[in-house]
C-alpha cells in the first residue's frame, strides 16, 4: 500500500491528526480525483458499519454449548453398547456356523424326498431299465432307485458278473438284498455324497 | 493485552472444571459465529464451522501457551477452520457439480429475523464472497472486527506491510463492486 492509500484510510479511520490532517484536507480541496477516491472508500466503510452489531436470535447462542456438548464423544454412552452389539453379532455368527457345519456332516439330504413324479421317472430312467415307470410307487420307486444306484455305482459288467457269480446260485441282486438297512443307508449316503456334493 | 480472567478460566478448565469452558465460550461465541458467518456467507455453513471450532478449542486448550491473548488464538483457530471448510466446500462442489448443503438437520436457516437487515447483510455477504479468501479474511478482521494490523499479523502470520496491501486491494474491489451495483 502506498502512502497516499495509507493516508486516505487513516483519514477515514480518524487516525490523522494535526499537521498531517490539515495537509491532507488542503490536498483534498484541490483534487477531484482524491475526493472521488475518498468518497468511494468512505462508502465501503459506511456500508460495512451496518455489519457490526447484528440483532440475532438469542436462542441460537443459548443452545450453542448444549449442542456442542451433545456431540462430544460419549465416554460412557455409545461405546459399551457398540461392543455388546458386536459381541452378540459375532456369537450369533459362530453359533450359526457351528450348527450348519454339524448338520452338514451328520445329515445327508434325502435326494428323492422332494422329487415329484416326473423327476423320479427321469431318475428311474437314468439308473434302471428293468422296472417300468408304470410300476412306480413311492416306496418301490425309492428302493428300486437305490438298487439301481448301487449297481450303477459298482459298475457290474457281464464279464464281472460271469466271473464272480459263475455258479449262478447268487448274483449281485442277492448280495444287495443281503445288505442290512444300516449298511444300505451308509452306502446310499456315500454314493449320493460322491455324486452330488 | 493478556486477559487475566481468560487465563484463569483456561487454567480452571485444564484442572477439570468443565463449566469454565462454557464460560469461555459464552464470552467468545458471538465473535466466533460472526467471523465464520462473514467468511462463509451463510448461517448454515457458519454453524458447522462454529461446532468444529468448539471441538478444536475443547481439545486444544491444553496446548494454549498463554503467550498471546486468548481471543487472537481463538480467531486464528476460527479463521483456519473457515478457510479449510471453504476449501472442502469448493472441492465438494467441484466433484458433485452441485450446491451442497451438509448442514445439520434441525438447525434454523438463519438467526437474523429482521427482513431489512437480512437483505442488507445478504448484499454485503455477496461482496465479501467475491473477494479471494485471504483478502476476505483480512478485510473482515480489519474493517468489521476492528482489529489492529499487529493483531491480524498475529492471527494470520503475515507481515504488516502485506496485510495493509491486501486490505487496500480488498477495499478497492468492494468499492468497484458497489459502484457497479449502484450504476445498475
Amino acid at each position: 500500500m502506498n502512502s497516499k492509500n495509507d493516508l486516505i484510510l487513516n483519514y477515514i479511520e480518524g487516525k490523522l491528526s494535526g499537521e498531517d490532517k490539515n495537509k491532507f484536507e488542503s490536498e483534498l480541496k484541490n483534487s477531484s480525483s482524491l475526493q472521488k477516491e475518498l468518497a468511494a472508500y468512505r462508502n465501503v466503510y459506511n456500508q460495512f458499519s451496518g455489519y457490526k452489531e447484528i440483532p440475532s436470535d438469542d436462542d441460537y447462542f443459548r443452545n450453542m454449548i448444549p449442542r456442542f456438548r451433545s456431540k462430544l464423544p460419549g465416554k460412557l454412552k455409545r461405546f459399551p453398547l457398540q461392543k455388546v452389539s458386536f459381541a452378540a453379532a459375532a456369537s450369533l455368527i459362530v453359533v450359526m456356523f457351528m450348527f450348519l457345519l454339524l448338520n452338514k456332516t451328520n445329515q445327508t439330504p434325502n435326494l428323492t424326498e422332494n422329487l415329484d413324479e416326473h423327476e423320479l421317472t427321469e431318475l428311474w430312467d437314468k439308473f434302471s431299465s428293468d422296472v417300468s415307470p408304470s410300476e412306480f410307487s413311492s416306496d418301490v420307486a425309492v428302493d428300486s432307485t437305490i438298487n439301481a444306484l448301487y449297481l450303477n455305482e459298482i459298475n457290474i459288467t457281464p464279464e464281472i458278473d460271469a466271473y464272480y457269480f459263475a455258479d449262478r446260485r447268487s448274483d449281485i441282486s442277492t448280495i444287495v438284498k443281503d445288505i442290512n438297512d444300516e449298511e444300505a443307508d451308509n452306502i446310499y449316503k456315500e454314493i449320493i455324497n460322491k455324486k452330488y456334493f | 493485552m493478556p486477559d487475566n480472567s481468560d487465563f484463569e478460566l483456561v487454567r480452571k478448565f485444564l484442572d477439570g472444571d468443565e463449566s469454565s469452558f462454557n464460560r469461555l465460550i459464552n464470552k467468545y461465541q458471538q465473535k466466533i459465529y460472526w467471523h465464520a458467518r462473514r467468511m462463509t456467507g451463510s448461517h448454515l455453513d457458519a454453524d458447522e464451522v462454529v461446532q468444529e471450532v468448539l471441538i478444536v478449542l475443547y481439545n486444544k486448550l491444553k496446548d494454549f501457551q498463554f503467550k498471546s491473548s486468548l481471543y487472537t488464538w481463538i480467531y486464528r483457530i476460527t479463521s483456519t477452520r473457515c478457510i479449510n471448510y471453504l476449501n472442502k466446500l469448493k472441492l465438494r462442489k467441484f466433484i458433485y457439480f452441485d450446491d451442497i448443503n451438509s448442514a445439520e438437520i434441525g438447525v434454523k436457516e438463519d438467526i437474523v429475523n429482521d427482513i431489512d437487515i437480512k437483505d442488507k447483510i445478504k448484499k454485503l455477504d455477496q461482496f465479501l464472497q467475491i473477494l479471494p479468501t485471504k483478502q476476505r479474511e483480512i478485510f473482515i478482521l480489519r474493517n468489521i472486527d476492528g482489529l489492529s494490523y499487529e493483531e491480524i499479523a498475529e492471527i494470520t502470520g503475515k507481515s504488516i506491510g502485506g496485510l495493509k496491501s491486501n486490505y487496500f486491494h480488498a477495499i478497492n474491489k468492494i468499492s468497484e463492486m458497489m459502484k457497479n451495483e449502484f450504476e445498475e
